[in-house]
Parts: structure tokens; C-alpha cells; sequence
């Protein structure tokens, strides 16, 4: 991919893992992100599938329990880095927008 | 009026688009996925309706698991939540399908997505495609160095037959480097349509190049034997018949042995260890069998 991993975030990463900074599932999060964002961001279950899969294996989240077939995640330390890091960004772009457009 | 119907399944396994295109239009006429065969997948009549099919993959899925995997498992939930419904699985390809009119997308990030399909091919297709060329490499070279061999042991059957086994190695060669080839171009355009915005590439014209590639094998292999059936070699043809006969019967025996081991619930190790083991037993066993044969009515001799 050329996106180094996990260095920026998608929308999509943004929120999952804003969802997990509280203990949820996989089908809460789908949900949690459509109401947070008003429906201007869904996440499909594929997506949802691959990107917690790999927030995982990058140790962003971990895995807090399991009821049948779902599985309960939560935010790490290196996840909330990472989050913080994305904000951090977001902000630097805003600043950057009002400077550039001569906005104080 | 015919319940069941089989089509031959030619599209590749990174076909996400064609896939579901053509399930979907299955359904429109009323035939609906029942089972996945090897090259023939079975339908079933229903009510034709509009029905959408969204294909994902997982890459750690096989088809020597004795069932789903946790993740295969943990997929379908999120995927029932978003209301799709899993018909079937292929290889790493997970189908899904729905009768919403619009319902949420299975997959939401074409990056993701592009990453998440090359995993997957890089576990079976490629590595697939890439052992179809060698043998096709090896073949080449064996048949080519018989062809050119000096014709005073080689009869003019025989030279017929190794011609064939060129022809057919030639074919194998073009069908695994096209495949190849169009892969790769798929995978990097798919990457720059991505990077620009857009979804993945469509996938083209590989089913008419694989089915005319088969269909000039076939011709092939009905000219060589119906060649020598009316020529002066009728035994080499009939050993010919009888040698293929024993390919697609082992192929047959693997595969039922794969599922069979399967549904008996053992581990994916052990199920890839012991299919190993019967393929090569049950080929010892059938060119036993053939051998013997043609050692005892002299068949080519």
C-alpha cells in the first residue's frame, strides 16, 4: 500500500477507533460511527472486518472479550497515540487553511 | 422444467465485480448459488428478483478448514448486522448477498480493499498460477527435446503425440502468463485508479482467452486421437484415452477425499497432509493400474 501504515489516518480508521476510546463490538461501531458523523461516514463490514483486524495486529486495540460471534475491542495506549497524532494533524491543516485564506 | 442448473464457472478468483455481476443477473432470471463445484457451479430455481451480491475475501480462509474461522464468523455478523446474508464461500472469496435496494456497502475503502484481495491472491492464485508456468516450462522442455530427438526409435504416432504434448505445453504456458500478466495489470491499475480517487480496475477479456485456449485443446486432443484411432496406431490412442481418463479420475478422488476429510471436522494441517499423501498413493495406484494393463494386452507393443 502506499499509505505508510497507520502514519495518517482515513476518515473511516478516525472513527473506528474514536468508537473504541469505550469498550464496544464490531456491530456498535457501525452504528457508533453513522450517528456520530450523521451518516456522512459508514463503515461497510468488510472494512470494518480488515481495518480492526489490523488495528490489532498493530496493537492499537486489543481484544476484550467474546460473546458468540462477536468480538469486544478497546482502544490501546499506541491506538490512542495514534488517534491523538491524526487530531494533531487535522488541527495543523485547519490552521493552516485560515492562515492561507488570510482568516486570523 | 428443469429445477437445477450447472454453469461453467471461468472467472478468476480476483473478479470480485464479475462475480457479483453475473450472480446478480442469475438471479434476475431466477437461479440462485445452491453449491460451488470445482468448474461447475450448481443453481436453483426460485422467483427471479433483484437480489445484490457483494463479494469480500479473507485471506487466512482455505478450503481445507473444517468449517469457519473465527474471523470468517466474526465477518458475517457484522455483515448480517448491515443486512447481507452469506451464500458461499470460494477459496478466500466470502459472497454475500441482499434484497435491500440500497443497502451499505461490504467494503468502504478501495485501498483496503485492493490490499486485502493481493493478500489473499498471494496465498493461492499466484502462487498457482506461478506452479502452472513451471510446469508448463518443464513440459515444453521435455515434449520439445523428445520432438527434436532423432526419428530412428520415434514413429510417426509417436512423434504426433509428442507434437501434442508441445502444443499443449505451449498452451499452458500462454494460459498461465496471461493470467499472470493481467493480474499484475489489474493490480496496478486498480492501485492508480485508487490513488486517484476511484475504485478498483474491471477485470477483461481473460474468460475469452481461457475458453478459447481450452476449446483449441480440445480440438487438439480429438484430431491427435482421432488421428491415430484411424491411423496405424489405434493402442497408442486408446493408452492416451485411458492415461487422461486416469487424470480427471484422480483429480475427482482428491478433491472428494478434501471435502470428505473436511466434513469429518479434522485440522487444516492434517487435511492438507493427508490429500498430499493420497494424491501421490492414488497416482502410483492409477498408472499402476494403466501400466499393468498395457504390459499385459500389449497395447503398445
Amino acid at each position: 500500500m502506499p499509505r505508510e501504515k497507520f502514519q495518517t489516518l482515513t476518515e473511516q480508521m478516525f472513527y473506528i477507533l474514536l468508537c473504541l476510546r469505550a469498550e464496544c463490538c464490531g456491530t456498535d461501531i457501525m452504528r457508533r460511527v453513522d450517528e456520530m458523523t450523521g451518516g456522512q461516514v459508514s463503515v461497510g463490514p468488510g472494512t470494518l472486518y480488515n481495518l480492526l483486524d489490523q488495528f490489532a495486529a498493530a496493537g492499537m486495540i486489543r481484544e476484550t472479550g467474546r460473546k458468540g460471534r462477536r468480538r469486544s475491542y478497546l482502544l490501546t495506549s499506541k491506538g490512542s497515540q495514534a488517534l491523538l497524532r491524526e487530531y494533531e494533524r487535522l488541527c495543523r491543516m485547519k490552521e493552516d487553511y485560515v492562515r492561507g485564506m488570510g482568516g486570523q | 422444467m428443469k429445477n437445477v442448473k450447472y454453469y461453467f464457472w471461468d472467472y478468476l478468483l480476483y473478479d470480485f465485480a464479475g462475480v457479483e455481476r453475473r450472480l446478480s443477473e442469475l438471479a434476475a432470471q431466477g437461479w440462485y448459488l445452491d453449491k460451488i463445484g470445482a468448474m461447475w457451479w450448481k443453481f436453483k430455481r426460485g422467483e427471479p428478483k433483484a437480489v445484490t451480491y457483494a463479494v469480500t475475501y479473507i485471506p487466512e480462509a482455505s478450503e481445507f478448514n473444517a468449517g469457519p474461522t473465527e474471523g470468517q464468523r466474526e465477518l458475517e455478523a457484522y455483515c448480517e448486522e448491515a443486512g447481507w446474508k452469506k451464500t458461499a464461500d470460494w477459496f478466500q472469496m466470502q459472497i454475500y448477498s441482499t434484497e435491500q435496494p440500497s443497502p451499505l456497502p461490504i467494503e468502504t475503502d478501495e485501498e483496503l480493499r485492493l490490499a486485502t484481495i493481493h493478500k489473499a491472491m498471494r496465498k493461492n492464485y499466484l502462487p498457482s498460477s506461478v506452479l502452472m508456468a513451471v510446469i508448463g516450462v518443464i513440459l515444453l522442455l521435455m515434449q520439445g527435446s523428445n520432438l527434436l530427438s532423432p526419428p530412428s526409435y520415434a514413429g510417426f504416432s509417436l512423434k504426433a503425440t509428442y507434437l501434442f504434448g508441445v502444443l499443449d505445453a505451449v498452451l499452458l504456458l500462454m494460459m498461465s502468463g496471461v493470467n499472470l500478466a493481467g493480474y499484475y495489470i489489474w493490480y496496478r491499475t486498480s492501485g492508480q485508479q485508487i490513488s486517484r480517487g476511484g475504485g478498483c480496475a474491471r477485470v477483461f477479456f481473460y474468460r475469452k482467452f481461457n475458453k478459447a485456449a481450452l476449446a483449441l485443446l480440445m480440438v487438439l486432443m480429438v484430431c491427435w486421437i482421432g488421428g491415430m484411432l484411424a491411423g496405424s496406431d489405434p493402442g497408442l490412442a486408446v493408452y492416451m484415452a485411458a492415461y487422461m481418463a486416469a487424470l480427471f479420475l484422480l483429480v475427482f478422488c482428491v478433491k472428494k477425499i478434501q471435502q470428505g476429510l473436511k466434513r469429518f471436522g479434522l485440522p487444516k494441517g492434517v487435511n492438507i497432509f493427508l490429500v498430499f499423501l493420497a494424491d501421490i498413493v492414488l497416482a502410483f495406484v492409477f498408472m499402476g493400474i494403466l501400466m499393468y494393463v498395457v504390459w499385459n494386452t500389449g497395447l503398445l507393443f
